[in-house]
């Protein structure tokens, strides 16, 4: 599904180059569900946005479902990637102005999805993870853990391939963040959604069938063993 | 979709609620006052759009050279250009000429009014659009003696009589018999007499010495407009050749320094074309037209670029929003138009605001006339101009923001919306408030500058009385016997007759000479009777007022103010009693007193030598002093004036009043006043939006400095001294051009005030005071925040 070759990120920093990203070479198969760690600032972000076509890398090439990315149209790089992916972000990162209804909608307008359909579809969600009765909050009126989970249904919504998240639980509390977990299994085993997050905890990491470790930009390539 | 900009919009609009009052309000001001202008424009584009052919009608117009060499260039043309051109040239279908009348008193049985008549070709409403509901287009300007009048003026002499066939007596023309009237008129016109008179009457007029001889003159080129008609073959070329060969036919024969030259004017370029003299009718000033759209454009703009600044101080907040869209698969062209339709929504609400402005602008008419045109009606049209108008307003308004906020990129926005920079640097903004302010204060210096002026000459003195004084209309009443009556009411002091107010114009100007061989002096003036003087407090310096005479209705005896005497060469006031004078060629009178000098035509203008003559059937209005302004001597006088004017509306002023609405030119300075206001407002909005956009970004800033140890002084210090600086430049602009326009506008009047740098002070500190109130809240409650909690929250 997914196909990173040679990709190399830097920064210009004075006359030199600052490298966030070096030769990072990384296959995902669909159904995957993969963890990227490593310490802080060592490009986990960066790797996931450029996956996720939110950030272009400086040298490198990419094929997401047998297409070269770098080689479509800005436009078709869009389309592409509202059909196939959703994002989750730390800090939820919903619109303020809206109610949890219609953040959850707003990918779908973006789709060109029928009105009839669209209600059905976020009916269908809300029905699903049990917040019908939240539904005409704003954000500022829920609490982090179910503003992450609104995060997550409005990333699911238009039935992506892939998800990516990056520290999904970072600010939860671990009740909640286990929740959330356990929800990604669920999507990975019954739903075949294929998921990349990002996470600093070893236990969050275990859901997963794979870890890519990074280190200054590199993909560290110790042999490990990946406990279910 | 579109549902979807919409509701955030307006929660966007009901969250940040002074941004959107800034927005909308300073939009619809400058919005209404474009839609006054637009309202202008349209009403005079309406003109002369209902005659037939007009792409085929001329107007012929003349250059004239003078002796000195001084060019102008005429609306009008010679009544006999005409004759020549359709005689020798075949260019022509039809022709029609309009000699105008001036103003004249006309009188039925049973009314007495002045309107504005011209005569004018059969041809009339051949060429022209016109259209009778009584008498026959071919016959009713056929004979002489015959009048063709407007619907409204036949209704104001004639009420809802039948006026074909009565006789209106005209002043210094005679009987007229009405022929026709013209029907309901499709449009407006520059075309607009009261009344028209059949050019057959002109031959007689002129034998009987009625009129001046014009029909015949080419060099009174000013007498009258011509039209013609171009035949279908003709061409624009071949009537200007025709014409000018007239021209140099004139020159070869009249050999003198003068040149003469005509030319053609296309009838559509008639309405807001170039500007000519002796203009005939409301045609719009072009330059004034022009004028109007640069001012309001300007107010327009500055408003438009308050919302591009407060948008940039809200990108903060619509960043993230922009970054979650754009994650949720929004293509950048689909962020734009949400921005657009958002700055359409504004402008939108901002036109419902601007309506209800204009409505009372239009309904309190503080500019009378002069802004609102006559009768105009808003229309379907008119509201679909203005609708155009303010979806131009909100893209001109939003592009700008719309396309900065769309470009955010996700993955900086999310992750450090502070990084984000829009417009790169500062400067551009920061020029723009400067032009803001220096505009405000160059119109706010202006304002009072001239309100000033306008109030010394409203309020000194202009060497005549006044206080007390009473102006009552004459009418037809006989004169005498009026006088006398309200004299003898208790609490008039004395009552005097004139043609004219003091104070606003000469009633006539005439030639006069001390010896019958001598050059005459052209000299301006009054007819007043011998109460007159003492009435108005005028001071003789020599002589005596009128002594009583029998009126055997010749003019006997003159008074002259003292600037008379040089002109006439009189060595002293005294040498000038009883020295006898020829006025107007014909009369001889004597002089009988000299009265010191007054301004006798308000302070702007400088005293020039000045007649008082003593004609009984020139007086217009009776000035009566009276002890005091009581409501009882009013009524009083009022009852005496009925018993001689019977059902005559009864119209008595106080000359003081007369005077100061005149001459204070209130119109003029309550729309300065206006403008300066609206420029001043605006600029102050959006300096409080840069405010609010300076402190939210530096509001960690402020926090970590707080957390240093500054103090709220310091911050406070901090934060305004970059707007004061940007103040004090506008002023270090504005004083000095403000400084300038004010001494070239004073310059113009005889009497002025001095322009006095106090008062340009007044107007900048006044300024400056107004700027650190709208920013000092804003500025004091970011100093004041509790910069923990400023430093959380980042
Ligand atoms: N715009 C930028 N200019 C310069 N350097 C940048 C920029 N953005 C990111 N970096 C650098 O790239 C490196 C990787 O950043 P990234 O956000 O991918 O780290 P991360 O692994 O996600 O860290 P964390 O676990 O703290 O989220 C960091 O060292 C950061 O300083
Ligand atoms: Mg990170």
């Amino acid at each position: 599904m997914i196909e990173l070759q040679h990709i190399f990120k830097w920064y210009p920093a004075g006359g030199s180059r600052v490298y966030v990203l070096q030769d990072i070479n990384l296959n995902i198969e669909a159904g995957a569900f993969v963890s990227i760690m490593g310490p802080s600032g060592s490009g986990k972000s960066t790797l996931l946005n450029i996956i996720g076509m939110l950030d272009l890398p400086s040298e490198g090439s990419y094929r997401f479902l047998e297409q070269s990315v770098y080689d479509m149209k800005e436009k078709h790089r869009v389309e592409l990637y509202k059909k196939h992916i959703g994002f989750v972000f730390q800090s939820y990162h919903l619109i303020d102005e809206l109610t949890v209804y219609e953040n959850i909608e707003t990918p779908l307008l973006y789709q060109n999805v029928k009105s009839a359909e669209r209600k059905a579809m976020v009916s269908d969600m809300l029905d699903r993870f049990n917040i019908v009765g939240k539904k005409d909050l704003f954000p500022a009126q829920l609490s982090g853990g179910q503003q992450q989970l609104v995060g997550i249904i409005r990333a699911l919504i238009a039935r992506p391939k892939l998800i990516l998240a990056d520290e999904p639980t970072g600010n939860l509390n671990s009740a909640q963040g286990e929740e959330i977990m356990n929800l990604f299994q669920k999507l990975n085993e019954e739903d075949k959604v294929t998921i990349v997050q990002v996470t600093h905890s070893e236990k969050n990491a275990a859901y997963g069938s794979r870890i890519v470790n990074l280190l200054d930009g590199r993909i560290q390539h110790i042999p490990q063993t990946v406990h279910s | 979709m579109i549902r979807n900009y919409f509701k955030v919009a307006f929660r966007n609009l009901l969250k940040y609620k002074l941004f959107s009052f800034i927005n909308i309000f300073g939009l619809a001001l400058s919005m209404s006052i474009c839609m006054l202008v637009l309202l202008r424009i349209k009403d005079q584009l309406a003109y002369d759009q209902f005659h037939p052919n007009t792409g085929r009608i001329y107007r012929l117009i003349t250059d004239l050279r003078n002796r000195d060499g001084a060019q102008y260039r005429l609306a009008s043309s010679p009544l006999p250009l005409v004759d020549v051109l359709e005689k020798d040239f075949s260019v022509l279908e039809n022709w029609v000429r309009l000699y105008p009348v001036g103003v004249e008193r006309t009188v039925t049985a049973s009314k007495e009014l002045s309107i504005r008549a011209a005569f004018t070709d059969q041809s009339f409403f051949e060429v022209f659009g016109f259209t009778l509901s009584r008498g026959s287009a071919t016959t009713v300007l056929s004979a002489p003696n015959s009048i063709v009048l407007t619907k409204a003026t036949a209704e104001r002499f004639f009420g809802s009589k039948d006026p074909v066939g009565q006789v209106l007596h005209m002043e210094t023309l005679g009987d007229f018999q009405v022929a026709g009237v013209i029907g309901p008129v499709k449009g407006k016109s520059h075309i607009d007499f009261d009344a028209y008179l059949s050019m057959s009457s002109v031959p007689l007029l002129e034998k009987a010495g009625k009129r001046s001889p014009a029909l015949d003159q080419w060099n009174n080129v000013t007498a009258g407009y011509t039209y013609v008609v171009l035949k279908q073959s003709a061409t624009e070329k071949q009537l200007k050749q025709a014409v000018q060969q007239i021209a140099s036919r004139l020159q070869s024969d009249h050999n003198s320094k003068e040149r003469i030259a005509f030319d053609v004017q296309p009838f559509s370029k008639i309405i807001l074309g170039e500007e000519l003299f002796y203009s005939l009718g409301r045609t719009g000033s072009r330059g004034k037209v022009l004028a109007e759209i640069g001012i309001s454009f300007i107010i327009l703009l500055s408003a438009c670029f308050n919302y591009t600044n407060l948008s940039i101080a809200r990108s903060l907040s619509r960043g993230k929003e922009v970054g979650i869209r754009k994650v949720s698969g929004a293509q950048r062209f689909q962020i734009f138009s949400q921005f657009v339709v958002e700055s359409l929504f504004m402008s939108l609400l901002a036109l419902g605001l601007a309506y209800v402005f204009l409505k009372m602008i239009i309904d309190f008419a503080p500019f009378s006339d002069e802004m609102i045109p006559a009768g105009f009606q808003i229309d379907i049209e008119l509201l679909g101009w203005f609708l155009l108008f303010s979806l131009f307003t909100g893209l001109l308004a939003g592009v700008l923001p719309a396309w900065a906020l769309s470009s955010f990129n996700p993955v900086q926005v999310l992750k450090n919306l502070s990084t984000v920079r829009l417009f790169g640097g500062n400067r551009f903004r920061k020029g723009l408030i400067i032009a803001q302010f220096t505009l405000c204060l160059v119109i706010t210096i202006f304002t009072t500058v001239f309100s000033r002026q306008f109030n010394y000459m409203a309020n000194a003195d202009p060497g005549f009385n006044r206080e007390h004084v009473l102006s009552l209309p004459l009418n037809s009443s006989k004169y005498q016997i009026l006088s006398e009556e309200i004299s003898r009411v208790s609490g008039v002091q004395m009552a005097g007759a004139t043609s004219e107010h003091l104070g606003i114009n000469a009633s006539g100007h005439a030639p006069i000479k001390l010896q019958p061989e001598a050059e005459p002096i052209y000299i301006d003036y009054f007819d007043v009777d011998a109460n007159f003087i003492q009435v108005m407090e005028l001071k003789l310096l020599a002589g005596n007022t009128f002594p009583s005479v029998a009126d055997t209705g010749r003019e006997q005896f003159v008074i002259i103010n003292e600037a008379a005497l040089k002109p006439l060469h009189i060595a002293n006031p005294t040498d000038a009693i009883g020295k006898m004078a020829w006025l107007d060629d014909s009369s001889v009178v004597h002089i009988a007193g000299v009265v010191k000098n007054f301004y006798y035509e308000g302070l702007e203008r400088p005293v020039t030598p000045l007649l008082l003559r003593n004609r009984m059937n020139k007086f217009n209005f009776l000035a009566v002093k009276t002890a005091g302004d009581s409501k009882t001597i009013l009524q009083a006088i009022k009852a005496v004036w009925l018993q001689h004017n019977a059902g005559q509306p009864f119209e008595i002023r106080w000359l003081a009043d007369v005077l100061y609405e005149k001459r204070s030119a209130w119109t003029t300075v309550s729309m300065l006043g206006f403008l300066s206001f609206i420029a001043v407002t605006i600029a102050c909005l959006g300096l409080l939006g840069m405010v609010m956009y300076t402190t939210e970004t530096r509001r960690k800033e402020i926090g970590i400095r707080k957390v240093m140890g500054a103090s709220v002084a310091a911050i406070i210090s901090l934060l305004s001294r970059g707007f004061i600086k940007l103040i004090i430049i506008a002023g270090l602009i504005a004083l000095p051009v403000s400084y300038i326009l004010g001494y070239l506008f004073l310059n113009m009047f005889a009497n002025r005030i001095s322009l006095g740098l106090g008062s340009l002070i007044i107007c900048f500190f006044g300024l400056l005071l107004l700027v650190l109130v709208t920013i000092g809240s804003q500025i004091y409650m970011a100093a004041i925040a509790n910069p923990a909690k400023n430093l959380r929250t980042e």
